[in-house]
């Protein structure tokens, strides 16, 4: 890669706009669609940003509208999107042998939200266990498909669904997400495993695959117990709404599957077992706050992340209030992390409320609706209540716009729309205090 | 003395003003409550006791939700009383919070300070018997000349009895921006009236930018140039007002259930008037479930922020948005310290600002989940109902008279959240001082 001109966040942001353009000139061509017309501009862009994105949200369905080349591109997109674009070329970098220089390393930094030590190590070890958990899942996949398909069909079922999961994409083939399988529970556990651990994030991953509980690092040790609490607490949620509701034919262990997958795949996933459109607005709104905190960092997942919830909570209900130090597993957090989680915080709160406002000045459809939308193209997730492909052109043009700032963060992107480099001013004013609250 | 100790003192010292804020609230409102669940507070019979509550703690808390029609609801007597509730309401956060801005704002060490207070018992009480006086004083003289509008033009409409009560009853109701009525339609039927509209505009900004603002604008003082508060409030105020205007005129030109069927200066008073009236006072000239859901998504943004510091009004305040703004422009603009009028900002600031807002959010996000457990209203209209609770303002989409008990009981510990929150947060942590004490080791988690 040639010498970096801008800062490691624009960097970023400029290599994402990329592969999505060559995603939409791809995806643009005639026979990437099945019936071999060409898509629509907006089609494609939206497609191509959703995938690279690994969000989800789809306004035609991919395995009826595109054809298996146009499935391809959608496929390669979520793998190198999923991998993150910076881990995916530094990969090829270091197979071909060239050297990775310093600026690249900080913007991989950004990319998986790291210091620029180790990095390169990382990036291999990322990418052959990314690669390997996606190859597995594959092989079962392909395996449960094979018992109701054809081979040809079933690897190809197996290969697209195993990468859709595990980058929690939530792209699938079928007609409407994965409700034909709502009680299978080989494809519930294996879609569940896939996405759950990709969720974790690789640096957790790669904690885990040696360590026990006590030796693990803080990040793993928060990251697993924040996912396993809002699993739970999703479920529970899910269970007790939908009791007399979408759940109400099932019996016990069924809702039990169908509550947990649900709470799980709103964070990130987006694939879903029953039909988002027809949930109760407390369901709903639960799942929204889900969706919002997302996956764990340097995952596939979006979100602002299961850490920097719990700094934010812990920051707030416990440490900050009194007067004390953050305190996390009876660890002290080093302050500027809890600044920078109110930040991320409030930047994401700001991106999707000014989008629902927007977008609620443009359609007639629901408050609910659009919220629900809006934060699911911002947290990466893909779920929706079906109101995406009935949006107006300027809409999804903001759903675009909020799927690349939601999957870059907002707080990278607002550094790679400003200025690179500290200024500092030659004088400093007088100090004058303000009265708050 | 050792360590442990100095922890216990500072806990107790940290938490004795904010006890005293939320504690004088909480026997205002019991004896509200006393009083109207009386049956002469009622025109008929007697209100339920979570209905007395509810008024009581709305009237304290000048927010101005109802879920009794003040006019046809309460007899005289309980009009009264809630009426006295909301003046000392508004009085009483005007004095709390400009005494607490008074004692933050000095150099000196808050708990020397403090100490310095129990040893000389009669300073702290002159002076608190002296800033009372003065913001007693204005709030008079405010209300005085509202009266006299308000009625000069009441006495053409009712007898002069009812003229002169329900000039009083509106003026203090807009000045401490309480929002109660005693027309029964809020101010529906003066939606082509400009003056009196123009009046209580006046009455509820006055309210709203705070007793320290006012004073300095009104004060001659020997230096030319105002406070940085004073300016940052007026520079926000002014903003917030036009741009509201001017959101809400452009959203709802062609609605014809609002502004479409009015003349040009009817929808310019008429967007004027929500506006202003979102931050934080809660009268409405057009029936608020009327507008289109992007101008209500608007109207929760600023019912949300609210008013300025030291004012009647609620919300995390004009000031708190403003440091927000300056925290992220310095954050793009890679500065190294917030920067605003030629004054640098404490890098503190930021950090209350952010937490604030945060807490807040937290909290109106959890109402609104436990409205909708009980409730079966859509999610915009309980969002509106929990942020208007927790702003102090008493607009709503209708929905409150129909809430369920649980639901009104979280909406009442939402106003009254609402209206010492912000204040005792910022309060508890411009008195904290950091201790030497075991720290434990740093531990690192990857945030974003």
């Amino acid at each position: 890669m040639p010498t970096l001109v801008f800062s490691p966040a624009r960097a970023l942001f400029y290599l994402y706009i990329t592969a999505i353009l060559t995603g939409t000139i791809l995806l643009s061509l005639p026979f990437a669609t099945a019936q071999g017309t060409r898509a629509s501009l907006m089609v494609a862009l939206f497609t191509a940003t959703s995938a690279t994105c690994v969000t989800g949200l789809v306004v035609e369905n991919t395995g009826f509208y595109w054809s298996i080349f146009g499935q391809m591109v959608i496929m390669s997109l979520i793998f190198l999107g999923g991998l993150g674009l910076l881990t995916a070329g530094t990969m090829v970098s270091i197979v071909l042998g060239r050297h990775i220089s310093y600026r690249q390393r900080m913007s991989l930094a950004r990319e998986k939200n790291l210091g620029p030590g180790g990095l390169v190590r990382l990036v291999r070890s990322i990418a052959l266990m990314a690669s390997g958990i996606q190859i597995l899942g594959a092989i079962i996949l392909s395996l449960v498909f094979r018992q109701s398909m054809a081979p040809g069909p079933a690897l190809y079922y197996g290969i697209f669904h195993s990468i859709s999961a595990f980058n929690n994409a939530g792209f699938d083939l079928f007609s409407a997400s994965l409700q034909e399988f709502q009680l299978n529970p080989a494809i519930n556990s294996v879609f569940l495993l896939l996405f759950v651990a990709g969720g974790f994030g690789f640096t957790v991953l790669n904690d885990l695959s040696s360590r026990r509980w006590k030796s693990l690092s803080l990040n793993t040790r928060v990251v697993i117990s924040a996912s396993l609490v809002l699993i739970l607490a999703g479920a529970l949620i899910f269970l007790i709404f939908e009791g007399d509701n979408v759940l109400a034919p099932l019996s016990v262990g069924e809702r039990l599957l169908v509550a947990l997958f649900q709470s799980a795949t709103a964070r990130t996933a987006g694939f879903s077992t029953v039909d988002f459109g027809q949930l109760e607005d407390e369901t709903l709104f639960f799942t929204i706050i889900l969706m919002f905190i997302g996956a764990s960092p340097a995952s596939t997942g979006g979100g602002i992340k299961t850490t920097a919830a719990v700094l934010l909570l812990a920051g707030l209900i416990g440490g900050f209030w009194r007067g004390e130090e953050t305190v996390i597993f009876r660890r002290s957090i080093p302050g500027h992390l809890y600044r920078k989680s109110l930040i991320l915080f409030f930047l994401a709160l700001i991106l999707v409320i000014s989008m629902v406002l927007f977008i609620s000045i443009l359609e007639e459809e629901g408050f609910m609706a659009i919220m629900f939308e809006v934060t699911s193209a911002f947290a990466t997730v893909g779920l929706s209540t079906g109101i995406t492909g009935y949006l107006g052109e300027v809409s999804k043009l903001l759903l675009i716009m909020t799927m690349i700032a939601g999957r870059l963060g907002p707080v990278n992107l607002i550094e790679a729309l400003g200025q690179y480099g500290r200024k500092k001013r030659p004088i400093h004013f007088p100090e004058e205090d303000l009265i708050i609250g | 003395m050792t360590p442990e100790n100095t922890g216990n003192d500072r806990l107790r010292f940290s938490l004795a003003p904010v006890q005293a804020l939320v504690l004088s609230y909480i026997v205002v409102i019991l004896a509200g409550f006393i009083l109207l669940s009386l049956p002469a507070a009622a025109a008929q019979g007697r209100l339920s006791l979570l209905d007395a509550l509810f008024t009581s703690t709305s009237a304290t808390c000048v927010t101005g939700l109802t879920v009794v029609s003040t006019r046809d609801d309460l007899s005289f007597f309980g009009q009264l009383v809630v009426l006295a509730q909301f003046q000392i309401g508004g009085l009483g956060i005007m004095s709390f919070s400009t005494l607490f801005a008074l004692l933050l704002g000095k150099k000196i060490h808050l708990r020397g300070r403090l100490l310095i207070q129990e040893d000389l018992n009669q300073f702290s009480i002159s002076g608190l018997v002296r800033l009372l006086r003065y913001v007693l004083l204005f709030v008079l003289i405010i209300e005085s000349l509202g009266i006299i509008l308000l009625f000069s033009r009441f006495i053409s409409l009712y007898p002069v009895g009812t003229a002169f009560y329900k000039a009083v009853f509106h003026a203090v109701s807009a000045f401490n921006n309480a929002g109660f009525d005693v027309f029964g339609n809020s101010l529906e039927s003066f939606s082509n009236d400009f003056f009196v509209q123009l009046v209580m505009i006046a009455l509820i900004i006055l309210g709203g930018l705070g007793f320290a603002v006012l004073a300095e604008i009104v004060q001659p003082r020997s230096r030319k140039r105002f406070s940085l508060t004073t300016r940052l409030v007026l520079l926000m105020t002014g903003f917030l007002l036009l741009a509201g205007l001017f959101s809400i005129l452009s959203l709802e030109w062609n609605n014809p259930d609002t502004l479409g069927n009015l003349t040009l200066p009817e929808k310019i008073a008429n967007s004027f008037f929500l506006s202003v009236t979102s931050r934080t006072a809660g009268f409405n000239t057009i029936p608020t479930d009327s507008w289109r859901v992007s101008t209500l998504l608007l109207v929760i943004f600023l019912m949300f922020i609210g008013a300025s510091p030291g004012s009647t009004g609620g919300g995390v305040k004009t000031t708190t948005l403003a440091v927000l703004f300056l925290a992220m422009k310095t954050r793009i603009k890679g500065y190294d310290d917030m920067e605003i009028f030629n004054r640098r900002l404490d890098g503190g600031l930021a950090l209350k600002a952010f937490s604030l807002v945060t807490l807040a959010g937290f909290w109106i996000i959890s109402i609104t989940f436990f409205l909708s457990i009980f409730e079966n209203f859509s999610l915009l209209e309980m969002l509106f109902e929990a942020t208007s609770a927790f702003g102090t303002v008493g607009l709503s989409t209708g929905i409150t008279g129909d809430l369920s008990n649980p639901s009104k009981g979280a909406i009442i510990l939402t106003m009254l959240l609402g209206r010492v929150g912000p204040m005792s947060f910022a309060l508890a942590l411009g008195m904290r001082h950091s201790l030497p004490r075991r720290r434990l080791p740093e531990g690192k988690v990857v945030v974003g």
